[in-house]
Order: C-alpha cells, then sequence, then structure tokens
C-alpha cells in the first residue's frame, strides 16, 4: 500500500491538488470530510472533532486532543494497511515519515499570491485575507510543533516541495502526478513479496525442466552450472533504467542469470567485442541506479577462456 | 588458427613468489602439521616446490574431481575422481590450487572438504584471476593476481600441452 500525503499552505491550492491526484491515481482522498465521517462512525463525539487540525492551550483541551489524535493516528495507520490513499494535512509527513510506501509533498505559493488567490475564491477584501492567511498559517504550524515537534516547512521532510505561483497550480498538479508514479514505481517494485509476484522462468538444480533459453551459450552456462551444484535463476529480474516523462520505463535491463547464493548476476554476452560498448553502458547505467545489485558481464572472449580452461573449444 | 606464447611471469619470479608464499604458511602453520591437498592436475608442479618451501612438518596428499564438458550428460555433476589417502577429520587443510578463475571447482571442493569436519581449511593459489570469477571462495594466499588471460605453463595446460614449461605464457590465439 502507498500514502501520499499533502501538506498545504493556506490559500495555496494543495486541497485541489490532492483531489485531482487521487482521482487520477484512483486512490481514496482523506480530507477533512473522510475523516469526520469515519471517525464519527467509530463513535467519536463531536466535541472531539474539533480538535481536527487544531493547537490547544491548557491542560483539558490538551488531554481531549490527545485523545482524538490517537484516534486519528490509529485510523490513519490501519487504513493505509488496507488501501492507499492521498493525505491532506493532519500533519501525515510526520505521522508516516518513516514508512518507505509513503511519499510526501508540500504545496507552497508566496504569502501575497496567496493571499491574492483567497481574496478571489473567498470574495474578501484584500485586508481579511491576508489576515486569513497569517491566522491559518500561524495554527499550522504551532499545532504541527505541537503534535509532532517538528518544523513544519523544513524542506528535508517533504520528498517533492511543489510552488504553485510559478507552476500553476495545473503545473504543479501533473509534476506531482509523474512524482507519483515514478515513486509507485519503485515502491511496487521493491516492496511486492516474492509469492505475490508474477511466475518467473526460474529454474535451479531442483528443477531441471529447461527454460526458454535466448542463446546457447546460455544453456550451455546453465548446465555448467549446475554440473558444478551452483543454483541459478534465468532472467529474474528487469532492472529499469530510464523513463519518458509519464513515467514509462524506456530502457531497461535484466540480466541473464541470478546466482542467489553468490548473489550475483551475470549477463553472457556472445557479441564481438567491438560492439559491447552498449552493453557495457547498461551495466554502468544500472551500477548507477542500483549501487547494491552486483553484476558481471562475462564477454565472448571470458566465455571462451572458461570453456577452453575445461578443455572445451 | 594459430597461437603464440607471450611471457607473462619468469621462473625466477615464480620461484621467490614461492618461498615467500612457504615462509608465510611456515609462519602461519607452525605446530600444526597441515594436509596440503594438491589438486590434480595442474596444481602438482606449484604443489611439490610449494612443499620443498615449507620448513614446518606436513603432508602432501592428492585430490581429483571431474570438470565440466560438453559431453557430460545433461544431469551430469561434478564428482571426486580421486580421492584423498589421508583422513582429515580434526586436522589443518591446506587447499593448493594452480589457478582459480571462475572459482566453480574449488567451491564445490570446498563445501565437499568442509563435511569431512576439519579443524580449519585455507586455500593456497598460485595465479588468480579475479576477472573471471563466477563463485565466491575465499583465498588466505596467492602467488599473483593476473588479468583476464589464458595462461599455460608451469603446470597449466591447453589441450594437455605446454604444462611442462617453466615460466607462464600467455596464450594468444592469432586470426589467421
Amino acid at each position: 500500500m502507498a500514502v501520499i500525503t499533502v501538506s498545504r499552505q493556506f490559500g495555496a491550492g494543495g486541497e485541489l491538488l490532492a483531489k485531482k491526484l487521487a482521482n487520477e491515481l484512483n486512490f481514496r482522498l482523506i480530507d477533512r470530510k473522510a475523516i469526520v465521517e469515519a471517525l464519527t462512525e467509530m463513535g467519536l463525539s463531536p466535541q472531539l472533532l474539533k480538535f481536527d487540525e487544531q493547537a490547544t492551550k491548557g491542560e483539558d483541551a490538551e488531554k481531549r486532543q490527545r485523545f482524538y489524535l490517537t484516534a486519528l493516528h490509529e485510523h490513519l495507520l490501519t487504513l493505509a494497511d488496507k488501501e492507499s490513499y492521498v493525505l491532506v494535512g493532519r500533519g501525515g509527513q510526520f505521522l508516516f515519515r518513516n514508512r518507505p510506501d509513503a511519499f510526501h509533498v508540500l504545496v507552497c505559493a508566496p504569502f501575497n499570491q496567496r493571499v491574492q488567490w483567497v481574496h478571489e475564491i473567498y470574495n474578501l477584501e484584500k485586508s481579511p485575507a491576508s489576515l486569513l492567511v497569517r491566522e491559518h498559517d500561524r495554527r499550522k504550524k504551532r499545532y504541527l510543533r505541537q503534535v509532532f515537534d517538528r518544523a513544519w516547512l523544513d524542506p528535508e521532510v517533504y520528498d517533492l516541495v511543489v510552488n504553485t505561483k510559478t507552476l500553476t497550480p495545473q503545473g504543479a498538479a501533473a509534476l506531482v502526478r509523474q512524482a507519483a508514479n515514478f515513486f509507485l514505481e519503485r515502491n511496487l517494485r521493491e516492496s511486492t513479496p516474492v509469492s505475490a509476484r508474477p511466475p518467473r522462468r526460474e529454474q535451479n538444480i531442483a528443477d531441471k525442466q529447461t527454460p526458454a533459453f535466448m542463446h546457447p551459450s546460455e544453456e550451455e552456462f546453465a548446465r555448467m552450472l549446475n554440473f558444478y551444484h551452483i543454483p541459478w535463476q534465468y532472467e529474474p529480474k528487469t532492472f529499469p533504467l530510464q523513463w519518458d516523462s509519464e513515467g514509462r520505463v524506456t530502457e531497461a535491463f535484466s540480466p541473464d542469470f541470478y546466482l542467489p547464493e553468490q548473489n550475483l548476476y551475470v549477463e553472457l554476452t556472445t557479441q564481438r567485442q567491438k560492439l559491447v560498448w552498449k552493453k557495457n553502458k547498461k551495466a554502468r547505467r544500472l551500477k548507477e541506479l542500483y549501487p547494491e545489485v552486483n553484476v558481471k558481464i562475462i564477454y565472448n572472449k571470458d566465455y571462451q577462456h572458461i570453456l577452453e580452461s575445461l578443455g572445451i573449444d | 588458427m594459430s597461437y603464440r606464447l607471450e611471457p607473462v611471469l619468469h621462473r625466477t619470479t615464480i620461484e621467490e613468489r614461492i618461498a615467500d608464499l612457504g615462509r608465510e604458511i611456515s609462519r602461519d602453520y607452525q605446530g600444526k602439521q597441515p594436509v596440503l591437498v594438491c589438486v590434480l592436475r595442474g596444481s602438482v608442479y606449484f604443489g611439490v616446490d610449494l612443499t620443498r618451501a615449507i620448513t614446518v612438518p606436513h603432508l602432501l596428499d592428492f585430490i581429483s574431481i571431474s570438470s565440466y564438458s560438453q559431453e557430460t550428460d545433461p544431469i551430469g555433476i561434478v564428482r571426486i575422481t580421486k580421492d584423498l589417502d589421508t583422513p582429515i577429520v580434526g586436522r589443518e587443510v591446506l587447499i593448493v590450487e594452480d589457478i582459480v578463475d571462475t572459482g566453480l571447482s574449488l567451491h564445490y571442493l570446498i563445501r565437499n572438504l568442509k563435511t569431512r569436519s576439519p579443524a580449519g581449511l585455507r586455500v593456497c593459489t598460485l595465479l588468480n584471476i579475479p576477472a573471471r570469477r563466477i563463485a565466491n571462495v575465499p583465498l588466505d594466499y596467492q602467488g599473483f593476481e593476473l588479468p583476464n588471460i589464458y595462461a599455460v605453463g608451469y603446470g597449466l595446460d591447453y589441450h594437455e600441452n605446454y604444462r611442462n614449461l617453466r615460466d607462464i605464457f600467455s596464450l594468444v590465439k592469432e586470426e589467421t
């Protein structure tokens, strides 16, 4: 499951952006309305619901706020285990800060721009609009400091910060969508449990059925590994190397073999030495993007040496 | 196809390095009387010279394992074709290899010998070609690390030729 948290400065258009994002990703939108509904259903009193995104003063109020927050956080965390959603505000960036399946966005805009938009949308004069924006900013800052003891506008908290003035609300939404796609694809790749993945063309000593090898040299190599009791899998994984602007993979690399005991991917290349630059480039790119992956390219010349050392030509 | 031999390691360089290895091994195995397991056939030349450079008491034994060939039937697996004459349980064992490249046969040998519960198991190889490595194998002593060449001489062969050369050469194919 994935959670995309959208924190927003008042008047910057974060709510609209979150709604659009949830629609496009087909994720549930968790905003004030959804939270009130869920917590009411859980039996929380309307008096407690007024603590939503509010800083408090006084011992009694703080106690009630803690009660409310416990229920809210419990609800959000439980929901995240069941389904993917876009969360508006509520300090989601801190609540989910250590979760690898969470992506954090901050939507902001310069103060004057937000005043201008509030003035237009709420049909307020400039002065009260300005007061409202200032008040909301202060309240949110205090709330997050009180509940999570963290600085709201610290850029390190976020995976993406978008400015809706320079990007326009539409541009910012498109950018967030693209970043979310990238993140979701990566998250899916890294978190899908092995049992839930589509069946792979897997092969090892225990299972002698021969997979469809692309080249006779691969079959030979597999036989050699079998001979020496080295477990292997054939093309078990594809590593995306390049993506286009909409998050589609445009270049990928599927090494021929994976040797689990050696934690090593092996690529056999039967091309002539002159033609291997492309494969070398891919291997370099793979190393850049996945530094923890060990991959070895066995060139035609190396392979011939290996076979020759075994008395085979 | 014709071949030419390019000199890589002269016999005096090999002798000097073996003397170093002998000193190192003698120091490490002081009072332990190790069993030197020489892997047939290529390692014989190195194994014999190494024993002459080792000054602590030790025992020399030989082992041979089948190597992969294209004629091997599809379910063929590596096996020992000549086993040790000495039981190694509770003994310090030093495997002596002429060359470690893919590491595949050594990987098997280590696994096999470990099942016999030696007190310790180490590996000494004259040549190491890490560029061709496939299986991870620990090397405790090595003579020389070489780039990705086809080495012959001093026990290393190409179709049973060149073993008897005293120096080590790179066998280079020449397109004709």
